[in-house]
């Protein structure tokens, strides 16, 4: 199935894809991604405070919270990064329970690694470098697959629901937190005019105006919220549903694996 | 901000709050630690608000939505539960309209510790101040205290004596006693009489 959300084009079939708003060869975007992340991963969490004012642990907590993680439970925080949501799933599945930190990017699983190691938290979470279009573990092993701010990183966002379906046991869910579009006209207006700073302060603060830039061009570029909840239903997904969170500007898509 | 991002917010300020405090208190970890991943659910029924308390060794997690595998559930109106909040009254439960399920001792053990929380709050505030200026503050802290503390009963004993004495608008213990009396001596002869008169309508004419 082809979407059509403005200029997207990064069906298998197509050759090229998009880098932001610049079309690239469909091989170059992971490597190109990467860079991004290795660039940024060292000041990621300053520079996510900066760019959400705060707003993105809360959104996070939000987030786990709409998990239904229980104690002994198995959980994959996909495109973990600098290993937030692995903080707040391990005391939630408990020592029975397991929590699998994965990420395309190793700069960003050693920045994870090392901040959860520092937090004195051992025992129940491992990390993994892992590509999203082909999780390296095997089918329906995980209750709960969590994907924050990373799906518009992917080449393939098919490939990657799909394989993400695979995985995903049996009466478990997808939870998927990423930037969407602000309900709200004027809202969206705001967004925009605060959005074009970010580059200028990823500059100022990790000297890297580039890859803040692509962020931005990015977050423009994803599916809007019932775009995404209709990749979720043709990946497999059921019961799916999204919530807006701050008027749109970001969505949880919330999606189940049926149990028969 | 929505509802639940607010509520979200909310907890989030309140979970770094009791850990922070908790920190003051050396004791406080090491008793939090046998109840790790124990869950307690707060469920206020006026407004609707859900609050799951995580003992996740030497602090506490708190986190709002109803999916969460309780070990106990306390359930009652806002202002129920902040009175028994704020009182740490537990006799009278069911009158209060608070209810209880699940584990009690879990729940008796969790509110122990908070209740025996002994904080430290001279250690932190040295380290901002130093020792001199910390131990003056305390010093102060303490006198305003017992000023206060002093100030209250004084005041209390003054509005009492005011009442009864130069007011009379309230009557002294033995004219209460008085009356009390006379209302159980009442009361007595009441029941003899309808005992009195059950026994002349149940007697065959």
């Amino acid at each position: 199935m082809q979407y059509n959300y403005g200029p997207m084009t990064d069906s298998a079939n197509d050759k090229t894809t998009h880098f932001g708003y610049r079309e690239v060869p469909v091989e170059d975007k992971a490597s190109l991604v990467g860079q991004v992340f290795h660039s940024v991963a060292g000041k990621y969490d300053l520079m996510n405070d900066v760019m959400s004012l705060g707003t993105h642990r809360l959104i996070k907590r939000f987030t786990v919270e709409l998990s239904a993680l229980r104690p002994g439970m198995s959980v994959l925080d996909l495109a973990g990064g600098t290993g937030d949501f692995s903080l707040l799933f391990s005391p939630l599945v408990g020592k029975d329970g397991h929590v699998v930190l994965a990420d395309i990017n190793e700069s960003m699983v050693r920045v994870g690694r090392d901040r959860i190691i520092d937090k004195g938290r051992t025992g129940n979470i491992s990390y993994a470098l892992a590509n999203a279009e082909c999780l390296p573990f095997n089918d329906n092993s995980f209750d709960c697959i969590c994907i924050a701010y990373g799906l518009r990183n992917v080449t393939n966002k098919e490939a990657a629901l799909a394989s993400m379906f695979a995985k995903t046991r049996p009466g478990g869910r997808l939870l998927i937190l990423e930037f969407s579009k602000p309900v709200n006209p004027l809202l969206g207006k705001a967004y925009d005019t605060y959005s074009v700073l970010w580059p200028k302060a990823g500059q100022l603060i990790t000297g890297d105006g580039d890859s803040y830039q692509y962020l931005v061009e990015s977050i423009r570029m994803h599916p809007d919220q019932d775009t995404l909840k209709q990749m979720m239903i043709d990946a497999g997904f059921s019961n799916c549903e999204y919530r807006n969170v701050m008027g749109g500007i970001c969505a949880i898509h919330i999606g189940h694996k049926a149990t028969a | 901000m929505s509802a639940s991002l607010l509520q979200t917010a909310i907890l989030s300020g309140l979970e770094g709050f009791l850990n922070q405090v908790i920190t003051l208190d050396p004791a406080a970890a090491s008793k939090l630690a046998p109840l790790t991943g124990r869950i307690l659910c707060v469920r206020c029924e006026l407004p609707a608000i859900t609050m799951n308390v995580l003992v996740d060794a030497d602090r506490l997690v708190l986190m709002g939505g109803d999916n969460l595998d309780a070990d106990a559930t306390v359930s009652g109106k806002g202002i129920a539960l902040a009175r028994l909040l704020l009182s740490g009254d537990t006799a009278n439960l069911r009158d209060a309209g608070v209810s209880i399920t699940g584990d009690t001792a879990f729940l008796s053990a969790l509110q122990g510790i908070l209740k025996q929380l002994d904080v430290d709050w001279k250690y932190p505030l040295s380290k901002v101040l130093g020792d001199i200026p910390t131990q003056a503050v305390s010093d102060a802290a303490a006198g305003t205290r017992h000023f206060m503390r002093q100030g209250s009963a004084n005041l209390r004993d003054d509005i009492d004596a005011w009442l009864h004495e130069e007011k009379k608008l309230l009557p002294d213990s033995v004219e209460l006693d008085a009356f009390y009396q006379a209302i159980d001596t009442l009361r007595l002869r009441a029941d003899r009489l309808e005992a009195r008169i059950n026994r002349c309508t149940m007697q065959p004419r």
